[in-house]
């Protein structure tokens, strides 16, 4: 009953059930994975990475299987077997012995994934599924434990006996990398400035927000990124452009939507912690992390984070008397003045100084020019830990 | 023009002396000398009401009135009305001993209701015996306006007798003002005075009124030789007034032995613990391929067109087929003969028509239909909720309707009917976010309609020969789409007829046979990816392993039936009938034996017994038999049911039906599992469907009934039932998802005075069952954690408990009829668990539970 369904999906999405959000990290998650490049050719190699943050700053292992591609794309691998995922002990080896089509392809962050040159030998030379493709899947088992690359196999049974018992954290990640002969390949999306209330936000300062009060978010991506791509229906070639869908997670905060289809009318508003929700307290040290992962409709993905700071009112405003430029390519932007330690970044051309920080001893805030920012500039801006954002002038 | 008599009382006698006459003897009683008529108040005019008005009146020493009072009300309105009047009156003074003196009086009025009087001159030439009759008319009832027939109407020591039509004559009625008294079982009894000249004919016409407006009746037609042993028939005034179904015929079906409560109390059929396909209903002997709109709101056919419905929770004779669960079958009955009537129903969701009457020679008609506003509505609350348009937006907000039109002849024992009837639901939304989808799909509708054109015809050949014939063609439409590429649509033209012969032999012997023909010539336009195998996590990027079917197709299902009713005895009965049935596109025929068993043990008890074998095509409706989605070769799903139970007559009204029942399941389709083996050779793969399911169900019903009685009906309907399945692609053997050991329904409706009727129904069945999560697989392409879950239902959620109540006023005016009814569902507002939701990882879980408590007021005006 399909349309009962739908009505109970729609009752049940507008209902809170008191469940931590989906949005919000607080132990070990895997939040992305991505091969570069998206899209494989029969007989290329793709690399691959994981985004699995662990806030608790417990060391986390990972361990990548890979699975020989189906070449008719009829999902028929032990990587998508329910009754395997079950049971993560017996990807370890029955015997030493993997499933059937099943190889270690990686551990923590060095990981690959290779196609067979005659994949799609088994399907005639015009058969269009060499063109529409398979996946190559792969798992990534990651665990909340420091396990030693060079472990053996008695002591991964062991690991996974723990996991199995829910005594150790560990979670099992599926992804499928696109193998095809068609000429259109995918890309990554490339994710470009975070948007505070319609402002980018600049590189690579701490994005400042005011206790509980909603902002909305959203990154900047190039055009190029929305692809046009041709999907071979059985009524033959559609053209079709790509929707890119952002998914946001923090450490702290809520959100109003966890998932943005970007350029779509629906933005994410971002409440940060203090906004009275007990469950979301602004943290001692009032830092966290804000991520997003962006993926598009064909398997490409791509992610950024960002340091996050609530804001605390009742900090003095800092008063900058004296601003110095620097002259050489070593030497820093040097802010001479009162309550200094209230200066949360400082950035010039659109990019947080590196290494900003309050030099007690000298009375100064002092920060690097990041690379590629020339010298002579003169002008930059200042955000302040009480959640102003000004230009950078002498008071 | 309608007059009202007023008539004053006078009490003189109860004349008070006031306080300043001091103790003395009244010695002159005041007279009434100016007399003021009251009038009727207006707006009581078509309420059908009187009432008296007692007052107190204060007349002073010179025969004005000073003051009023009411005493004994009538309502504010004749009350008003007779303080007025009573106001302007003027009297000649009293005296108390011997002297003019203030004086307390009490008047009575009478406000009566008088119809039209029309006094025509008696006609010389009309006969003698016609000269004679000088008062003649019609009793019909207030609100409805039928005849009355057999009531009496007395004058001046007269009586005649209405007939049929609710005539009445009498002859030589003295002339002078004389008291008519017309007096009938079931209504109050109605007096009147009527002036009576010489020479002139008064004619009238008489409302009188029920004592219950809208009580239990039901039209009593020739009983048929019972054939079925596990029937259930609810008549037409029951479906109206059982709580918590909004009067929907099809939902009382939910609510007798052997059908499961379903999850959220959608419309779905579950009987005996077997799957919605398994049993089918029919209007007039068509099936109807929806049975409620948007999944449970309402039936898609018109519960007040239907003569009765009849329900068989399973081991149902050989007329029908096709079917391995049970059987709902629902007969429209004849439009109104009598006079025209009809109904407007106005509540929250929809609103609805009606509009029947006769058409002279045997010929009636019937018109009706349904339209939601919901898609009127729903814009403007989701614009009231923050946020709500950032979830979803509707290009088509969802709406429904349906229509039923009816012409008929019915004389004796000769009927031909032609039967239009339809119905349409559709909605169309879009997701402003459309994030839910990995490839970014916003959009998704759906569509369903029929439309059915039948015609039926009944004669008696013979007194041995009965024939009936039922033929209907169909436009039935199906669509879903999920954004532009993943589609299901199908347009089917059945074209269905059942013909049934019935003789009638000596020695307790009755025959039937029959011809049970359905052609479903139709096309199917589907594009979408292969349906996900149980033991896989599915892969998301369904736009690259898009296949598609477009196919016109025709499956013939013809089927021939016989059926032999046998009384050997006079406490016996036997049922023995054989069905052979054929489908085309199964390329298989089958043939299924049934014997029923009838013991009259006493007057009293009845035991029965039935056994039978079942088939029925597999679920085509879900692409089981599509070539590329499906399994073209499957065969017909199986059933072998036993049946054995006794019926107790208690009294007239109470019974008792107690039924055990084995179903034994063989060949029924079954998701298969997947190759997970890596090892990838060809392109070939497992049929995603298989014959090779099995499973049982077996339990005890029994239904406890109170019949439609004038005051009273209510049934208590337990089930206690156990249902076993093979599960997980055949990996495990377990409860059925449907399994509900316990199922108490008690019922009960109860006429008051005033015309209000009240009814309650209480429910409570066993929990519904889960397969917990075991485990989680992150996705990491469509970001979302797949649940990997048990292979059994190991798991029952709480018990389900609710109690609906309802309650009916009737106001009955002259001609129509007004009803306000309050239907509340979940009346205690029980938080009812109907389902398990987990958090994004599933490492929290909680309740869904069902409505709250939902009160759904109605306006309902009928004529």
């Amino acid at each position: 009953m399909r349309r009962p369904g739908v009505l109970v999906l729609l009752l049940i999405a507008g209902c809170d059930f008191g469940f931590k959000p989906e949005s919000l990290v607080e132990r070990l998650r895997v939040l992305g994975l991505r091969s570069t490049p998206a899209d494989l050719a029969p007989g290329e190699t793709a690399q691959l990475e994981a985004l699995t943050p662990d806030p608790t700053g417990t060391p986390t292992t990972l361990l990548w299987l890979g699975c020989e591609a189906d070449p008719f794309n009829l999902n028929r691998t032990a990587c998508a077997d329910t009754n395997l995922l079950d049971d993560p002990a017996s990807f370890v080896g029955d015997g030493g012995v993997l499933p059937t089509g099943v190889s270690l392809i990686g551990f923590n962050g060095t990981a690959s994934y290779a196609t067979s040159p005659s994949l799609f030998d088994v399907l005639p030379v015009d058969d269009a599924r060499r063109q529409s493709g398979t996946v190559g899947q792969l798992l990534v088992f990651a665990v909340a434990e420091a396990i030693s690359p060079f472990a053996s196999r008695d002591e991964l049974q062991a690991v996974f006996e723990r996991v199995q018992r829910k005594e150790l954290e560990a979670i099992v990640s599926l992804y499928r990398v696109h193998i095809s002969q068609s000429s259109e390949r995918n890309s990554n999306p490339v994710v470009g400035a975070l948007t505070v209330d319609g402002v980018a936000w600049p590189s690579g300062a701490r994005v400042a927000v005011k206790p509980g009060a909603p902002a909305t978010i959203d990154v900047e991506v190039p055009d190029g990124d929305f692809e046009p791509y041709t999907n071979l229906t059985p009524d033959g070639p559609v053209a079709e452009t790509e929707h890119l869908l952002a998914a946001w997670y923090s450490t702290a905060g809520r959100f109003s939507h966890t998932r943005t289809a970007l350029r779509e009318d629906v933005k994410t508003l971002l409440t940060p912690p203090g906004s009275g929700d007990a469950t979301d307290a602004v943290p001692a040290d009032r830092a966290g992390t804000l991520w997003v992962v962006v993926r598009d409709t064909r398997g490409g993905q791509s992610w950024r984070q960002w340091p996050m700071y609530v804001c605390d009112a009742t900090l003095p405003e800092p008063r900058i008397t004296t601003v110095e430029w620097p002259t050489g390519s070593r030497a820093k932007v040097v802010l001479r003045g009162d309550d200094l330690g209230s200066i949360l970044d400082v950035s010039v051309d659109g990019v947080a100084l590196e290494q900003g920080a309050f030099v007690a001893s000298r009375g100064t805030w002092e920060g690097s020019l990041p690379e590629g920012v020339p010298l002579g500039i003169s002008r930059g801006e200042l955000t302040t830990r009480t959640c102003q954002r000004r230009p950078l002038e002498a008071q | 023009m309608r007059l009202f008599l007023l008539l004053l009382v006078f009490v003189a006698g109860r004349a008070q002396a006031q306080a300043d006459a001091g103790t003395g003897v009244l010695t002159r009683p005041p007279a009434l000398l100016k007399d003021v008529e009251a009038a009727f108040p207006p707006e009581l005019v078509d309420a059908g009401v009187g009432g008296t008005v007692t007052m107190e009146v204060d007349v002073g020493a010179d025969g004005k009135v000073l003051d009023a009072r009411v005493i004994g009300s009538a309502g504010v309105a004749f009350d008003e009305a007779a303080l007025a009047a009573v106001r302007q009156f003027e009297f000649s003074p009293a005296e108390v001993d011997g002297h003019p003196a203030a004086v307390r009086l009490q008047y009575s009025y009478t406000f009566l209701f008088r119809p039209e009087v029309v006094a025509e001159p008696l006609e010389a030439d009309a006969g003698a015996t016609a000269a004679l009759v000088n008062f003649k008319g019609r009793v019909v009832e207030r609100g409805t306006r039928d005849a009355v027939s057999g009531a009496q109407v007395l004058v001046a020591g007269q009586e005649a007798v209405t007939d049929e039509a609710g005539a009445f004559e009498l002859t030589q009625v003295p002339s002078g003002l004389q008291k008519v008294t017309v007096a009938a079982s079931a209504y109050h009894t109605y007096s009147v005075d009527e002036s009576f000249a010489e020479g002139q004919r008064t004619v009238v016409t008489y409302f009188i009124r029920k004592r219950v407006s809208g009580a239990y009746e039901t039209l009593v037609r020739a009983p048929k030789e019972r054939r079925e042993v596990a029937q259930v028939t609810i008549k037409q005034e029951e479906i109206h007034l059982i709580p918590g179904t909004a009067g929907d015929a099809f939902r009382v079906v939910q609510n007798l032995p052997g059908v499961a409560r379903a999850p959220f109390g959608f419309g779905v059929l579950i009987v005996r613990g077997g799957k919605a396909w398994d049993t089918r209903t029919y209007v007039d002997e068509t099936p109807v391929p929806q049975l409620f709109h948007f999944g449970g709101l309402f039936s898609t056919y018109n519960a007040n067109l239907l003569e009765d419905l009849s329900f068989q929770a399973g081991s149902f004779n050989a007329d029908y087929g096709r079917a391995i669960g049970g059987l709902v079958t629902a007969e429209a009955r004849t439009p109104s003969t009598k006079g025209y009537h009809g109904y407007i129903d106005i509540n929250l969701v929809d609103s609805s028509a009606l509009v029947e009457g006769p058409l002279g020679k045997g010929w009636s008609f019937a018109l009706s239909a349904r339209r939601s506003y919901i898609d009127a509505v729903l814009p403007a609350v989701l614009n009231l909720i923050p946020g709500a348009n950032d979830a979803i937006r509707f290009t088509l907000a969802p709406r429904y309707w349906d229509y039923q039109a009816r012409l008929e002849y019915r004389v004796g024992h000769t009927r031909f009917f032609v039967s239009f009837f339809g119905s349409a639901d559709a909605l169309v939304a879009a997701l402003p976010n459309p994030t839910i989808d990995p490839e970014g799909r916003g959009e998704f509708g759906t569509s369903v309609a029929y439309n059915k054109l039948l015609f039926g015809f009944d004669t008696r050949i013979s007194d041995t020969l009965d024939f009936k014939t039922r033929t209907s063609f169909g436009l039935d439409e199906y669509g879903f789409t999920l954004g532009s590429d993943l589609y299901a649509k199908s347009r089917q033209f059945p074209i269905v007829t059942r013909d049934t012969l019935t003789l009638r032999l000596p020695f307790g012997l009755e025959v039937v046979g029959g011809l049970d023909v359905q052609l479903f010539p139709y096309t199917v336009d589907v594009q979408g990816t292969e349906f996900p195998r149980l033991n896989q996590v599915p892969d998301p990027f369904s736009s690259r392993r898009l296949i598609a079917e477009h196919s016109a197709r025709f499956t013939a299902e013809p089927a021939l039936f016989a059926e032999v009713l046998w009384k050997p005895l006079e406490v016996l009965k036997v049922v023995a009938g054989v069905r052979g049935d054929f489908n085309s596109t199964i390329h298989q025929a089958w043939v299924d034996p049934r014997l029923a068993l009838f013991w009259q043990l006493h007057p009293q008890v009845l035991l029965k017994a039935a056994a039978g074998l079942y088939h029925q095509p597999p679920d085509y409706r879900s692409g089981e038999l599509l070539e590329k989605f499906g399994n073209p070769a499957l065969k017909a799903e199986g059933s072998g049911q036993l049946m054995l139970g006794t019926e107790v007559r208690f009294t007239d009204a109470i019974s008792l039906d107690v039924q055990l029942y084995y179903k034994g399941l063989f060949d029924q389709v079954r998701a298969t599992l997947g190759d997970t083996s890596g090892a990838v050779s060809s392109g070939s793969t497992t049929a995603p469907y298989l014959n090779t399911g099995y499973g049982r169900a077996y339990g005890a019903e029994l239904l406890l009934r109170h019949a439609l009685t004038k005051n009273f009906f209510g049934w208590v309907s337990y089930s206690l039932s156990r249902t076993e399945r093979d599960l997980s692609g055949g990996q495990a053997y377990g409860l059925s998802q449907y399994d509900q050991p316990h199922n108490l329904v008690v019922m009960a409706s109860y006429k008051l005075p005033f015309d209000f009727i009240i009814g309650a129904k209480l429910r409570y069945t066993s929990g519904p069952l889960n397969k917990p999560v075991v485990g989680t697989v992150y996705d990491a392409n469509a970001n979302y954690y797949f649940p990997i879950q048990d292979t059994t239902y190991s798991r029952r959620l709480p018990d389900f408990f609710q109690l609906d109540v309802r309650i009916d006023k009737r106001f009955v005016f002259r001609d129509w009829m007004l009803a306000i009814y309050l239907d509340v569902q979940n009346a205690t507002y029980r938080k009812n668990v109907e389902a398990v939701v987990n958090s994004y990882d599933y490492s929290q879980e909680a309740f869904l539970t069902g409505l709250p408590i939902l009160p759904v007021l109605g306006l309902r005006g009928e004529w």
